[in-house]
């Protein structure tokens, strides 16, 4: 889950490119406020190599921390289990 | 804590504490809304930032030039910062060594006075760690500690979330770990004290090289500037990393050992 940073600091983009496996399902949730956010996912895109399909499900909410929290759609990314394999 | 809960990992940026109210707090304090990078050096649109910046005269003076940058908005107040950062003439790199005590007071400012409670960080921390229990790794980018508040209220009996040293963050069997990869308004390093000249103690850091001193966890400091380090009377200096446009691993300043716990929590993530 990511909320509400931009995705230009390479410090964070170098962690997760280690952090996150390439070969195991993931899921994505990126919060954050407005006509940024498609751009912020597009930066976490093309610098984690995990986040890519068919390992990556993602969802983009650009209503903000405050409303994604509100709508209750958080609970779609709390009870997303990895299908099997 | 359960074996097999599922793993998540969450990056919590200044968009979030910015956006950190809900109903279940009494009242906001508009003008004291955790900052934005754009609005770090925009004192016209903030004007009540005025008497902090005033404490740290190199800042006040690099802010007349990063003032016009944040106000055009987008990213190029990183890029600005940036420049100032490692610019050859050190009449402006000695003087951009105090850009980061005004940040730090500047966050613990807002982050006191714009909401009596962080309300969304503690929905949040409701739902990863009680509703659906998660084992969580948050990687924070923010000054603020209103994660951290949030931890600490949901287990105020406990006292499972304490941060009183640089440790507990990545405590060992805790439910969340927490990584602050630039920094956080609690945390400070020993700063030789120079016959008491403050700003020139602080035009002789070398920023590269903080982290290898070891780090306080110091809470509730109102004023970076006059903070003396416990038993003794060196200066403290905040540890945290301004917003330069394209952070490399440099900008990193938590310690390598955080760093190592968030590279080891993915060994079976599931979720990201």
């Amino acid at each position: 889950m990511i909320i509400g940073t931009s995705g230009l600091d390479d410090d964070l983009l170098m962690l997760l490119d280690d952090l996150v496996p390439t070969d195991k399902q993931s899921f994505l949730h990126l919060v954050d406020m407005g006509e940024g956010a498609t751009k912020t996912l597009e930066r976490f895109n093309k610098g984690v190599r995990a986040f890519v399909r068919p390992y990556q499900v993602q969802s983009l909410f650009d209503m903000g921390f405050q409303k994604y929290l509100a709508t209750r759609q958080i609970s779609e990314f709390t009870e997303w289990h990895p299908s099997p394999e | 804590m359960p074996d097999k809960m599922p793993k998540a990992c969450v990056i919590i940026g200044a968009g979030a504490s910015h956006d950190v109210w809900n109903e279940g707090a009494a009242h906001v304090n508009i003008p004291w809304q955790p900052p934005l990078a754009t609005d770090l050096f925009d004192i016209g649109k903030h004007p009540e930032y005025a008497p902090i910046l005033s404490r740290y005269p190199g800042a006040e003076f690099l802010s007349q030039y990063l003032g016009p940058v944040s106000a055009q908005g987008g990213h190029a107040i990183d890029e600005a910062l940036r420049d100032l950062a490692f610019h050859d003439d050190p009449r402006i790199s000695k003087q951009f060594n105090q850009i980061p005590p005004y940040l730090r007071d500047l966050i613990y400012h807002t982050s006191r006075q714009y909401a009596p409670i962080p309300s969304c960080y503690i929905q949040l921390v409701i739902e990863l760690l009680t509703t659906t229990p998660h084992e969580v790794l948050f990687l924070v980018l923010n000054y603020d500690d209103l994660l951290e508040i949030a931890l600490g209220r949901l287990a105020s009996l406990t006292k499972e979330f304490q941060f009183k040293e640089i440790d507990d963050y990545i405590s060992p069997g805790r439910q969340a770990k927490v990584v602050k990869l630039h920094g956080s308004i609690d945390w400070f390093v020993q700063m030789p004290h120079y016959d008491n000249d403050w700003a020139f103690a602080v035009g002789e850091l070398k920023l590269s090289s903080l982290t290898d001193s070891p780090i306080w966890v110091i809470g509730d400091v109102t004023d970076a500037k006059i903070h003396r380090m416990p038993s003794s009377h060196d200066y403290s200096y905040p540890v945290i990393t301004a917003p330069l446009a394209g952070k490399g691993s440099s900008a990193t300043v938590c310690p390598a050992t955080h760093i190592q716990v968030a590279k080891d929590f993915s060994g079976t993530a599931e979720n990201s």
